[in-house]
């Protein structure tokens, strides 16, 4: 028998706990559900789930804190879902180790997809398992070497300079999740770098000339506006 | 117990509201008066040494100019009242024989000062009320505004809601349901709240807008990320148009609150989805142009629908449309006047045509520079 994988809901609105802990039961998870923070703080201590979904706005303190004191001691994966849809919201919480950041409301297809990634993630070590195995990561018809440290569209090689190819390595690794602008900053040019996004953008810009079809319509690399960038998820 | 009261008479309340603001005290005002001050004090001593006739009388004019200056700049009658007495007392003590003493002799010393009381006194009373009128004339705008608003704002909330209460009540009462008209009702109900979650949106647009009250959040974006968001959801919510993206060689970086440009490319997306009249294919371009007072980003959002009726073309973003038949159709005209609200207050232009081949025709310009009097 599969061993299931275990969900906490920490979330004060009864129907959108149920309906959580509904789609997800339906999908082959466990789930507890609590209501407050000072209970989902004993509950992740007891039960060790295998991932949290966390609301920000709890009755008894902000979701945030319990963020804060669960990254004290673990990787849990956790995925906030808020009504605080300022860019300013997600970063913190993004920088603050949160996985993942779902603005209520959202499609429960959506949700899936996220707890998916997040737990995939926390699974490989933060290394993408697809790259430790094969040293290549892909996804539809982009593959990044990250032995020849190459980017291939349909297996040609996208002439990346090698800049672009850092960003676009950064990202494989964390496929599925969002990097925030200043964390890739920080990966690429160092803790001191000045965290101008500009020089992201540019890339980014150039980036997508390269391996995205239409540029406006990017297939593999989202932008989160004001928040910063998403690999697609790997095949 | 009586009742709770207060320790002096109601009278006082009303009085003491009106006398605060004009005696309010501010660092910056009280910069200004002893700034002008000291310059005029300074310039009158500068003057004293060019001029070897010792002639003085040019002293009250400066001082007379200092008094005006600073009830003008400054708010309410306090530092007008101040320059007056620091005017007076200047001349007497520093100006006229003899130099620095008090001494109330020169001729027409009382004359000086009414004057200069006289002065700032009728200054004051004319800013502050040309200041008040200018208030009182915004604020009536923005009630108008608001007013307009939440009318197209109930309508907006209230046909959804009419949809998911009518639905979930069919659904609850009536046993006999196929499992396809089942389905079909609940179809209904997510889409009149997904519609409610638009509705939401612009309104925290509006907030969003009207809370930084002078100044906009505003960083530095690339237009052809913000764009491609709008676009991408519209493409999961009506799989059947055809969405295409045109996006320029170089890189057009635009200050902007990239929230509220994502909620005007949504509005024009979903408006021409709902009134396009039957629209098969939307294209958005991106292009740089070059106006008068500088460059502008320029986003075309055309489609290839009926267009849009002549006769509602020029108020179409006056947030009004459908009026008097407003029942018959979900209204986009709150999404429309959002957009022109957003553009406005980045500074730029929107604006509406119909294609001479057809289809309805919407573009944004947004100023490619930060400007830097925005108030």
């Amino acid at each position: 028998m599969k061993i299931k994988d275990k969900v906490l809901i920490v979330e004060d609105e009864q129907r959108i706990s149920n309906f959580i802990s509904v789609i997800l039961t339906a999908n082959g998870y466990d789930t507890i559900v609590v209501r407050s923070g000072e209970e989902a703080l004993t509950m992740i201590a007891s039960h060790c789930p295998d991932l949290i979904v966390l609301d920000l706005g709890l009755p008894d303190m902000d979701g945030m804190e319990v963020l804060r004191s669960v990254r004290k001691w673990s990787n849990l994966p956790v995925v906030v879902v808020s009504a605080r849809q300022h860019e300013q919201d997600k970063v913190e919480a993004l920088d603050c180790g949160a996985d993942d950041y779902l603005v209520k409301p959202f499609g429960t297809s959506e949700l899936l997809a996220r707890i998916r990634a997040a737990i995939r993630h926390t699974r490989t070590s933060l290394d993408n398992s697809q790259i430790a195995q094969s040293g290549k990561f892909t996804t539809g018809e982009l593959t990044i070497d990250y032995d020849k440290h190459q980017v291939l569209l349909r297996g040609e090689n996208a002439k990346l300079t090698v800049n672009e190819y850092k960003i676009v390595a950064l990202l494989g690794k964390y496929a599925g999740k969002v990097l925030t602008y200043d964390f890739i900053i920080r990966e690429l040019w160092g803790p001191k770098a000045r965290s101008d996004n500009q020089i992201l953008r540019v890339n980014m810009a150039n980036i997508r000339r390269k391996i995205e079809d239409n540029p406006g319509q990017p297939q593999y690399i989202f932008t989160e506006v004001g928040v910063g960038y998403r690999m697609r998820e790997g095949d | 117990m009586g009742k709770w009261q207060l320790p002096w008479p109601k009278s006082w309340v009303k009085r003491r509201r009106i006398l605060i603001p004009r005696f309010s005290f501010s660092v910056r005002d009280c910069t200004v008066c002893f700034v002008l001050f000291a310059v005029t004090a300074l310039l009158c001593f500068g003057l004293r040494h060019i001029d070897p006739n010792n002639d003085t009388r040019y002293v009250a004019m400066l001082f007379l100019l200092d008094v005006f200056l600073t009830a003008f700049l400054t708010e309410g009658y306090f530092f007008g009242v101040l320059a007056a007495v620091m005017g007076v007392l200047a001349v007497d003590y520093a100006f006229t024989e003899p130099y620095w003493e008090v001494s109330f002799v020169i001729t027409g010393f009382p004359l000086t000062f009414l004057v200069m009381m006289f002065i700032s006194v009728a200054t004051s009373m004319i800013t502050s009320r040309a200041r008040r009128a200018a208030a009182a004339a915004r604020e009536a705008e923005r009630q108008q505004m608001t007013a307009n608003l939440l009318r197209a704002v109930s309508h907006d909330i209230r046909t959804p809601l009419t949809g998911i209460v009518g639905a979930t009540n069919v659904l609850l009462e009536q046993d006999n349901l196929s499992p396809e008209q089942r389905k079909g009702l609940l179809q209904d109900i997510n889409e009149d709240a997904q519609w409610l979650i638009q509705v939401v949106e612009n309104l925290l647009s509006i907030t969003r807008v009207g809370s930084s009250a002078a100044r906009l959040h505003k960083s530095w974006e690339a237009l052809e990320e913000v764009v491609a968001a709008p676009v991408s959801k519209f493409t999961k919510r009506h799989p059947g148009i055809r969405a295409e993206v045109k996006v320029p060689e170089e890189l057009l970086m635009v200050p902007m609150d990239p929230l509220l440009i994502q909620q005007v490319f949504t509005n024009l997306l979903e408006n021409a989805a709902i009134h396009g009249g039957g629209i098969t294919r939307v294209t958005v371009a991106m292009d740089q142009i070059q106006k008068k007072d500088g460059a502008y980003a320029r986003v075309t959002v055309e489609d290839d629908g009926q267009g849009i009726d002549p006769e509602k073309l020029p108020r179409i973003f006056d947030g009004q449309l459908g009026g008097s038949r407003g029942d018959i159709k979900r209204n986009m005209g709150i999404g429309l006047s959002v957009c022109r609200t957003i553009v406005r207050a980045h500074g730029g232009n929107i604006c509406a045509e119909n294609k001479p081949d057809g289809g309805a025709r919407f573009r944004v310009e947004l100023p490619m520079k930060e400007e830097e009097h925005e108030n």
